[in-house]
């Protein structure tokens, strides 16, 4: 059925759509409309599950925690700093394999007490164990909660999942969205009964504890690690049935446009990749042979699928939403310069940082990225990391 | 793809209208994308909201800088030129004022200006002065891009009963009474070249501020908030039956009930958002609410 949603209402559907058994959820600032249309659901019938009004996010993830652990498909939704009041939780839950599915609305987290959009809450989480995937439209919300449940109780994965998406530029932003009939998910998704994960219901006594030490808990993060590296192909296995029942996919962890004969990709995340589309559109007009390179999926960090999709390129001009200070830089640009050294032919790289607390990369700033790192290859000086938001 | 910004005041629907008219877009077998404006959105205050249509699907997440087309809900908001910037030469506006004039005399170089007295057509016909759904039909019949019947249709999605039937007749009406009157535009030279086509580089940031973190000094940086712009009604006083107890100046929620030179209290409008405290406890029944405009 075709709608204008909202990203929140987007996630909402694709929640109501997985048939979560429990939903936690508290319901006050920085939250989003989000949990209202997920109440809303509940209200009316539309889902079949316990919903939880919490007093608070660390209660929250709590909560879903021993949802999933005794069995249930869970569901929570937080933005900056309600994911800052988490934490502690959301560290168990990665750290015990708990296969939860969160959205984080990306904000900023301490400018407009919370609400201001950018990407720097959800960074402050990239090295805890969760799954990552940002998304660029709304129909991509939708799907990839829908994906993300998969992936997370998939039982050679069974980790979290967070699905980020960007603070106003996607969750409060309406566009058409095709919204899936129950049917065509349950093809997709079973019921999370007779799971053969381990979990309280299985009828064995069983200890559950991250309370250990020394070697057992090395030997577990072990098994964490080696289960996140299987989500890079596991993520393209899924990707590839969810298209043949709904016919739409999104490039696996790295999306791609018009890069296969670019010079300059512009590497970036989110809801941003949209409005560098079109600017990529107007110079290949201009005779520049650009692409676009969205990290669609941030843990685990897509390093593989990146040193094939800039191999050859000359530059790499990224536009980042957070920035990781102690790097004077942005995150994307970091993480992407690691990759560097498995290539043999690395192309230069420059960092645009911009959008930070809600301020809007639009299609000019995307521009004068393109053109400073255009000037950059024909040899003009310029800076590593340039802040866009200055004229 | 076409670009549409929407002005009224919060409280107005601009956000619900923009909705609608997203809706009606895709009803009709078209992509669009709607975003409101992100701030201070308090019933009165200026707001905005952008949307987009087109024939494949909008790719743009951006706010809308340079509109195509002009929705403006709000009379009092139509002769400020602020709320025109960025607007294309040779588009479209479509106004709520009884006095095209005063558009028409701002030089905006459009092709169509479209009126229509919408304040006095939501109040005729639903006793309140939200205009949205009445320039949703002036829109339909302006820009001729979405069906009047898709405009139903949205409508239908957002209201039900006796609110739909009164909001169908402020849309018909919108649409019916529109003054639809076309210029020809002095359209500008072809547009400068992509940026990417010139060589630059970007300066650091100039420093602008003299403390390191978020500091600000309050003596010389103090924002007030005119929040009497905000305002559709106000309290007047009736002296004769006034009994100067000064109730209302303790309930004022905004303390703008001051003390005048005659002895009695006047709200302070460059501050009173109209929002009525006064009148409800005024004791001797001396205040009243007036309407901002005379419709």
């Amino acid at each position: 059925m075709i709608k204008v949603l909202t990203g929140n209402k987007a996630a909402a559907n694709g929640v109501r759509l997985a048939r979560p058994d429990v939903v936690a959820m508290y319901p006050i600032t920085p939250q989003t409309p989000l949990a209202e249309e997920l109440a809303h659901f509940h209200a009316e019938g539309q889902m079949d599950c316990e919903m939880v009004e919490v007093e608070g996010e660390h209660t929250a993830m709590s909560t879903i925690m021993g949802a999933c652990v005794a069995g249930g498909r869970v569901f929570t939704a937080t933005s900056s700093w309600g994911l800052a009041y988490m934490n502690e939780a959301l560290m168990y839950c990665a750290g015990l394999r708990v296969p939860a599915v969160m959205v984080d609305v990306t904000r900023e987290t301490p400018s407009m007490r919370g609400v201001g959009g950018g990407r720097q809450d959800i960074m402050s989480i990239r090295d805890s164990g969760w799954i990552q995937i940002e998304p660029e439209t709304c129909q991509e919300i939708l799907d990839s909660v829908l994906m993300a449940y998969r992936l997370a109780e998939d039982p050679d994965i069974l980790l979290p999942v967070v699905v980020a998406y960007d603070g106003f530029y996607l969750s409060h932003l309406s566009e058409r969205v095709d919204i899936p009939d129950q049917a065509d998910v349950d093809r997709f998704l079973a019921p999370v009964k007779n799971s053969p994960r381990p979990n309280l219901v299985s009828g064995r006594n069983l200890h559950f504890s991250p309370s250990i030490d020394g070697q057992p808990f090395a030997e577990f993060r072990y098994k964490t690690l080696q289960a996140m590296e299987r989500v890079k192909t596991k993520i393209e296995q899924i990707e590839g049935e969810f298209a043949a029942i709904f016919g739409r996919s999104y490039g696996g962890m790295v999306d791609t446009y018009r890069a296969e004969d670019a010079e300059i990709v512009i590497l970036t995340a989110g809801s941003c990749a949209g409005t560098a589309r079109v600017v990529i559109d107007q110079a290949r007009e201009d005779g520049l042979k650009v692409g676009l390179a969205r990290i669609r999926m941030f843990r685990p960090f897509p390093r593989e699928k990146l040193c094939q999709v800039l191999d050859g390129k000359k530059m790499v001009a990224v536009i980042d939403r957070s920035i990781c200070l102690g790097w004077n830089c942005g995150h994307l640009f970091m993480e992407t310069k690691a990759v560097l050294s498995d290539m043999a032919k690395p192309p230069r790289m420059l960092d645009f940082i911009d959008g930070l607390a809600n301020t809007d990369i639009t299609s000019d700033h995307i521009e004068k990225a393109l053109a400073v790192a255009a000037a950059a290859l024909k040899g003009k000086e310029t800076a590593e990391t340039n802040w866009l938001i200055w004229d | 793809m076409g670009e549409i910004r929407l002005h009224g005041r919060g409280g107005q629907g601009t956000v619900i209208a923009a909705e609608m008219l997203a809706n009606a877009f895709v009803l009709g077998g078209k992509y669009a994308s709607v975003f409101p404006s992100f701030g201070v959105e308090r019933r009165g205050s200026a707001v905005m909201a952008f949307a987009r249509y087109g024939e494949t699907p909008i790719r743009e997440h951006t706010r809308v800088y340079r509109p195509d087309i002009l929705l403006m809900l709000d009379q009092s908001l139509t002769e400020n030129p602020t709320y025109y910037e960025g607007f294309r030469h040779g588009g479209i506006i479509i106004a709520n004022t009884k006095h095209e004039e005063n558009i028409a005399g701002l030089s905006l170089n459009q092709k169509v200006l479209a009126t229509v007295d919408a304040t006095r057509i939501a109040v005729e016909e639903t006793g309140s002065a939200v205009t949205n759904t009445c320039m949703l039909g002036a829109f339909a019949r302006g820009t001729g891009l979405v069906r009047l019947d898709d405009l139903k249709k949205a409508m239908a999605l957002y209201f039900k009963g006796e609110v739909l039937a009164k909001n169908l007749r402020v849309l018909e009406r919108g649409y019916e009474e529109l003054k639809v009157t076309t210029f020809t535009p002095q359209l500008a030279a072809p547009a400068a070249q992509l940026a990417a086509a010139v060589e630059l580089t970007i300066a650091p940031p100039k420093d602008t501020n003299p403390f390191p973190a978020a500091w600000s000094d309050v003596d010389k940086k103090m924002i007030t908030v005119q929040t009497g712009e905000w305002r559709f009604r106000r309290p007047e006083l009736h002296k004769a039956s006034c009994r100067l107890c000064g109730w209302c100046s303790v309930y004022c929620p905004a303390g703008c009930m001051q003390l005048g030179e005659d002895g009695y209290y006047h709200p302070d409008l460059a501050y009173c958002k109209g929002c009525g405290v006064c009148v409800n406890e005024c004791p001797a029944q001396a205040l009243k609410m007036t309407a901002e405009e005379v419709i």
